[in-house]
């Protein structure tokens, strides 16, 4: 009976873990010439997407961003980023569009933003979660693993917020955890109610018991498009953003019939209200490949490409 | 070492015809700054100077010294009131109480299409000016009034507000008697607030002259002496 269970177990997280990493060699698109250079990356950029090709828009742009570091802490459980996210998204600003000011006087353009034309707009891998108060010697079973995804579209993506002390963007995700007894839809947050990041690489202004802390905007560099498009790319390397005001909601779908949520809910303290949560992106690379036209945006990469 | 420069005929011209050199003052002490020529009248306390840019030079602000990314601004202008003039050899002092800048340009640097403004802030400056051989211009702000300049730059990206105060909250320049200029050569300025599109640092270098004392008559020329 206890071989069965743990077979179960193991075929349940096997399952899972299949799910995440299962992705057959078939489902791959077709290798096309990839972009170098300052455009390394940002092959999935949807530049056909109708949204960017709307003659209103005044700019049109690629992001690529990848972490590779940092933490994600919910109450009092700490999960460290061992495995690296990846974000690529197209973004446009239309003429009169939508801007913030600052204090210092700064009127950023808020960009709208277009997901990656492969669908994957946020990449990750699962990462190791303990469970409070259970020691940890069957990772999988006494342990659970927690796969960031997304949520919702990304929004209010401010690219001159770099430096400041507000967030660069909304970065709505859900945890999708994997356990042999949490089954396949475990979450903690969902599209309805997600966990809504607005990471800053300025200090944040969170409400108590968090105390401000601050990101940093890394290594700044600007470059033109080196072929003589109008393209120009603005890259920060090795950035931290960082968010203590996020708010976690309850978890959802844990369990047969949701059984197991009041368990997840309980162990980790949710819905952890902000100020009692804290995201660290560290490590972060971001380039943004912005344009006017989006005919020279195209050019620009694709001369780019080999 | 003093040197003698050529009087300029219309500013003497000017100088006598506002009687502004009277033979006392030929006997009495020469302060550091004089007009009309090295030796000659001195500049009265509360007196204003000022200059524009050297003719066919511009201010610049580079990211870096020497950088292919620059702000260039063809029109510049000082304007500083002379506070302690005292007997040279010695260090006169002044207070900035104008700078500014316009028809301003950047080159090279991606994000940038257009300068909105640059704008000096906190004047007035405390201004020194130092005997030969030095002939030094140092201008000093205070920790309350630091030297600071706002500049508001226009890009893809939204209306891009850099703030930037001087290293060491100093900046210094040399004046010259040809020309009756003042260089400034690559003074630093660090970044004190605005995006991360701000280059952390400027650099900025312009060439001010002819240095004249506009309260007197004529507007006679400035000599350090």
């Amino acid at each position: 009976m206890r071989s069965k269970r743990v077979s179960a177990a193991t075929a349940v997280m096997a399952a899972g873990i299949l799910a995440v990493f299962g992705t057959p060699a078939s489902a791959q698109p077709a290798a096309a010439a990839k972009p170098t250079g300052i455009y390394a990356g940002m092959g999935n950029c949807p530049l056909s997407s109708p949204v960017l090709a709307d003659p209103g828009n005044q700019q049109v742009g690629c992001v690529i961003s990848v972490t590779r570091g940092g933490s994600v802490t919910i109450g009092s459980t700490t999960v460290a980023l061992t495995q690296p996210i990846t974000l690529q998204f197209g973004v446009y600003w239309p003429a009169s569009g939508p801007t913030v000011e600052f204090p210092d006087g700064t009127v950023a353009n808020v960009f709208s933003t277009v997901p990656s034309a492969d669908g994957k707009t946020l990449t990750s891998s699962p990462l190791q979660v303990p469970i409070p108060g259970l020691a940890n010697f069957l990772p999988g079973v006494t342990s659970a693993f927690a796969q960031v995804e997304l949520a919702g579209p990304i929004t209010e993506f401010i690219p001159l917020a770099t430096g400041e002390p507000a967030p660069v963007f909304r970065l709505p995700i859900k945890l999708h955890l994997f356990n042999a007894l949490f089954g396949l839809r475990c979450y903690i947050g969902s599209n309805s109610s997600p966990i809504v990041l607005g990471p800053t690489t300025g200090t944040t202004s969170p409400p108590p018991p968090n105390v401000p802390i601050t990101g940093d905007a890394g290594v700044i560099d600007l470059a033109s498009d080196p072929n003589g498009f109008g393209a120009f790319v603005v890259s920060f390397s090795g950035a931290t953003l960082v968010d203590n005001s996020v708010r976690v909601p309850v978890a959802n779908g844990c369990g047969i019939g949701g059984s197991l949520d009041w368990v997840i809910n309980t162990v980790f303290g949710l819905p952890a209200a902000a100020g009692r949560n804290t995201v660290v992106f560290s490590q972060t690379d971001t380039s943004l490949a912005v344009d006017s036209s989006l005919g020279d945006l195209k050019q620009a990469i694709a001369a780019s490409a080999h | 070492m003093r040197k003698l420069w050529t009087l300029s005929a219309a500013a003497l011209t000017a100088v006598l015809a506002a009687g502004l050199l009277p033979a006392a003052a030929h006997a009495a002490t020469v302060n550091v700054l004089t007009t009309v020529s090295v030796g000659g009248p001195n500049v009265a306390n509360g007196d204003a100077v000022s200059a524009p840019l050297k003719t066919g030079t511009t201010a610049t602000f580079y990211s870096t010294p020497g950088s292919s990314s620059f702000i260039t601004c063809t029109v510049s202008n000082f304007g500083a009131t002379v506070t302690s003039n005292v007997p040279a050899p010695g260090t006169a002092g002044e207070s900035l109480t104008l700078q500014n800048f316009s028809s301003c340009t950047p080159t090279g640097i991606p994000t940038v299409t257009a300068v909105q403004s640059i704008v000096v802030n906190n004047l007035p400056y405390a201004t020194t000016v130092t005997s030969p051989p030095s002939n030094q211009v140092k201008v000093t702000g205070t920790a309350t009034l630091p030297i600071q300049t706002t500049m508001k730059l226009t890009s893809g990206l939204g209306t891009i507000t850099c703030v930037y105060r001087a290293d060491l909250n100093q900046v210094v320049g040399v004046a010259n008697n040809v020309g009756q200029s003042i260089t400034f050569t690559n003074q630093k300025f660090n970044r004190f607030s605005g995006p991360s599109a701000c280059f952390p640092n400027g650099y900025f270098s312009a060439a001010y002259g002819p240095v004249k004392d506009t309260t007197v008559a004529g507007s006679p020329l400035v000599f350090v002496n």
